[in-house]
């Protein structure tokens, strides 16, 4: 692990080297590192390609936003794990402009078609709603992210009308 | 919403994810929709860990 972590200070950020660090991170319960590193990371992605990922392959930023969650996740931090998701997930689909999103207090971004919610109250008006696609392995991590601030509603509630399936990449771990 | 959303994939391909949403159903005393999860990977024998 401490040798994965020297070539970080060599090779800052670099995804394959943070893809073999992150089991040896869980397996060391080093979940804080974990975090520190792999925010870094995907602040440093999302701040110098704005646009998207560019030339870098969407699943392995899936696996960096799916990671971080994870970290957050099992240290309590669910906060944090929803902003990693909700962030990535738009910085993935090119709409890291949309930052008004980020102070929804709920999930409205990624709702699907067809699900009714109260109007917003806040600044979002310009946009209320929207049924963005969302990876299942993204939605789950909301999932429970939600479950475990008592959001019931949010992270298990069925939409009363869902016409169309979830967005679906095939990346499951 | 999210966990009935991730319970609409294959389960086939996301039996992982399932048995996740599942356990964390269970701990939040969801015990409806936890039971009908694990039904459900209980029905596909292969992602099934019942002998």
């Amino acid at each position: 692990m401490n040798s994965f972590l020297s070539i970080l200070k060599i090779a800052p950020h670099h995804i394959g080297v943070l893809q073999q660090l992150a089991p040896l991170l869980s397996a060391a319960s080093e979940y804080q590192k974990g975090i520190q590193v792999f925010q870094a990371a995907l602040q440093f992605y999302q701040t110098t390609m704005p646009e998207g990922p560019g030339d870098l392959e969407a699943s392995d930023c899936l696996i960096l936003i799916v990671t971080l969650a994870d970290f957050c996740n099992i240290v309590g931090e669910h906060e944090q794990a929803i902003n990693a998701v909700r962030d990535g997930a738009r910085w993935l689909q090119g709409r890291s402009e949309q930052r008004y999103w980020s102070a929804s207090p709920d999930d409205r971004e990624y709702d699907v078609v067809g699900f009714i919610r109260p109007p917003a109250t806040n600044e979002l008006s310009r946009s209320s709603q929207a049924s963005h696609a969302l990876d299942p392995n993204l939605r789950h991590r909301l999932c429970l992210a939600r479950l475990a601030l008592g959001d019931i509603e949010e992270g298990q509630v069925s939409p009363p009308s869902p016409h169309s399936p979830p967005h679906s990449h095939k990346f499951n771990r | 919403m999210h966990g009935s959303l991730v319970l609409k994939c294959d389960v086939m391909e996301y039996s992982s994810l399932f048995r996740e949403i599942a356990d964390a159903y269970f701990e939040h005393e969801l015990y409806e929709p936890a039971l009908a999860t694990y039904e459900e990977l209980a029905g596909r024998g292969e992602v099934s860990s019942a002998p």
